[in-house]
C-alpha cells in the first residue's frame, strides 16, 4: 500500500471525528464542516508529504482546514454582498441550522470575524499556544492576542445577554 | 462580564459534541485524492513542456539577422546536444533536483539573506561556453546572441565566460530576498547557458524561491 494511503487509513481510525468537531466549531454547520474536512484532507494528501506520519499529517490537515475556512468565509462575504443584487430573497433557511442556532455559543461565535473565530478555536479548543496559532494563520503573535482579546469581550457580552434573557 | 478561559473551553467542547459523526469514508477520499494527484502531475508535465518550448523558442526569436532562423514546427522543442545536472543548496539546505522532475522549491522570507550554492555538472565530451545564474520572476530566457545576458534575468548573481569543461563546477552566491513581497510570491533562481555544439542556447529554472503563504 502507498504510504499516503496508509497514513490516511490510520487517520480515519480515530482522527476523522476529531477533525470534524474542529470543523464544526469553525463553520457552525454540520454539512459545511463535513465538506471542509474532506477538502482539507484531499488538499493535504494530493501532494507528496515529506513526513507522512499520522500526527504530522493531522496537524497539516488542521492548518489547511483553518485556512480554507478563512478563504471560504472571505469568498462567501463577497458573494453575500453581490447575491441580493442577482436574485430575490425567496430562499428559506435550512431547518437543521435553525436548531443549531439555539446553541448560545455557536450563535455567539457567528458574531466573530473568521480570523477571530479561527483564533478562538485553535487556542481554546485545540489548546495550541499563541505562537503556534500565529504560525498556523501566518500572522504575528501580537495580532493573535488582539483577536483573542476582542473575541473574548464579544463572546462574554453575548453570553451574558443570553443568560439575562 | 469576564469570560473565564476554562469556561470557554468547556463551552467549546460541549458545542463540538453537536457535530455528527463523519459520513465520508477513506474509500471516498482515496478516489478524489488520486484524481487530484493525476491532475497535478498533468499540470506539472504540461508546464515543463511549455517551459522547454519557451526556452527554445525565445532564443530563436531573439537571434538577429546574423543567425538565420531554423525551421522548426511551433511548440516542438529543439533537441539539446546535452543536459546539465544541477545541485542546489540555499542557506545550507540542499535539495534534490530530480532528473526529469521540477526544480526544487525553497521557502524563504522577504528580506532573508540567502547563501546559494549551485553545483553544475557538465557531462563528458561537452563544453559550456557561457553561463549566467540569476533571478527571474518566472520567465526562463536563454542568453542572447554572443552569449549576452538573458533578458528576463534580474539581478544576475553569477556569470562566467570561461568555458566550463566536463566535471563539477560550483557557484557560490549571496542575495537578499526583496522586502515587501506578498505572501505566496514565487521567484526563480534561473540559469542561461550556451554551447558551441549545435549553437544551442538554453534558459531553465534551477530552484523555486517561495515566500510563505
Amino acid at each position: 500500500m502507498e504510504s499516503w494511503k496508509q497514513t490516511l487509513a490510520e487517520l480515519s481510525r480515530d482522527r476523522f471525528a476529531s477533525l470534524k468537531r474542529q470543523a464544526f466549531l469553525l463553520c457552525g454547520n454540520d454539512g459545511q464542516a463535513e465538506d471542509l474536512v474532506q477538502d482539507a484532507l484531499i488538499r493535504a494528501f494530493a501532494r507528496p508529504m515529506r513526513t507522512p506520519r499520522p500526527d504530522a499529517a493531522e496537524a497539516y490537515v488542521r492548518v489547511i482546514m483553518v485556512n480554507l475556512f478563512i478563504d471560504g468565509a472571505r469568498r462567501r462575504s463577497r458573494w453575500n454582498r453581490t447575491a441580493p443584487l442577482l436574485t430575490g430573497t425567496d430562499m428559506s433557511a435550512d431547518p437543521a441550522d435553525q436548531v443549531l442556532t439555539r446553541d448560545v455559543l455557536l450563535t455567539a461565535l457567528n458574531d466573530l470575524s473568521p480570523r477571530q473565530r479561527a483564533c478562538v478555536v485553535l487556542r481554546f479548543f485545540q489548546d495550541l499556544p499563541v505562537a503556534q496559532v500565529a504560525s498556523a494563520l501566518g500572522i504575528a503573535e501580537g495580532t493573535v492576542k488582539g483577536y483573542l482579546s476582542e473575541a473574548m469581550t464579544r463572546l462574554a457580552a453575548r453570553l451574558s445577554s443570553a443568560e439575562s434573557e | 462580564m469576564v469570560l473565564d478561559e476554562q469556561e470557554l473551553r468547556h463551552h467549546l467542547a460541549a458545542a463540538a459534541d453537536r457535530a455528527s459523526a463523519p459520513r465520508f469514508t477513506v474509500d471516498d477520499l482515496t478516489g478524489r485524492i488520486r484524481r487530484r494527484r493525476a491532475k497535478i502531475t498533468g499540470l506539472v508535465a504540461g508546464s515543463l513542456l511549455a517551459v522547454a518550448a519557451i526556452a527554445v523558442a525565445v532564443p530563436v526569436a531573439l537571434s538577429g539577422p546574423g543567425t538565420p532562423p531554423t525551421a522548426h514546427p511551433a511548440g516542438v522543442p529543439l533537441p539539446l546536444p546535452f543536459r546539465l545536472s544541477f545541485t542546489v543548496a540555499v542557506n545550507g539546505q540542499p535539495r534534490v533536483f530530480p532528473k526529469n522532475g521540477p526544480p526544487p522549491s525553497f521557502t524563504v522570507t522577504p528580506g532573508e539573506y540567502l547563501r546559494i550554492r549551485v553545483g553544475v555538472t557538465v557531462p563528458a565530451h561537452a563544453e559550456v561556453t557561457t553561463m549566467w545564474l540569476g533571478i527571474s520572476r518566472g520567465v526562463f530566457t536563454a542568453p542572447g546572441p554572443h552569449g549576452r545576458r538573458p533578458a528576463s534575468m534580474h539581478p544576475v548573481l553569477a556569470h562566467t565566460r570561461k568555458p566550463l569543461t566536463p566535471g563539477l563546477h560550483t557557484f557560490a552566491m549571496t542575495w537578499a530576498m526583496p522586502t515587501g513581497l506578498p505572501r505566496g510570491t514565487t521567484l526563480w533562481l534561473v540559469t542561461g547557458w550556451t554551447t558551441r555544439q549545435e549553437n544551442a542556447s538554453v534558459g531553465q529554472g534551477v530552484a523555486e524561491l517561495v515566500t510563505p503563504r
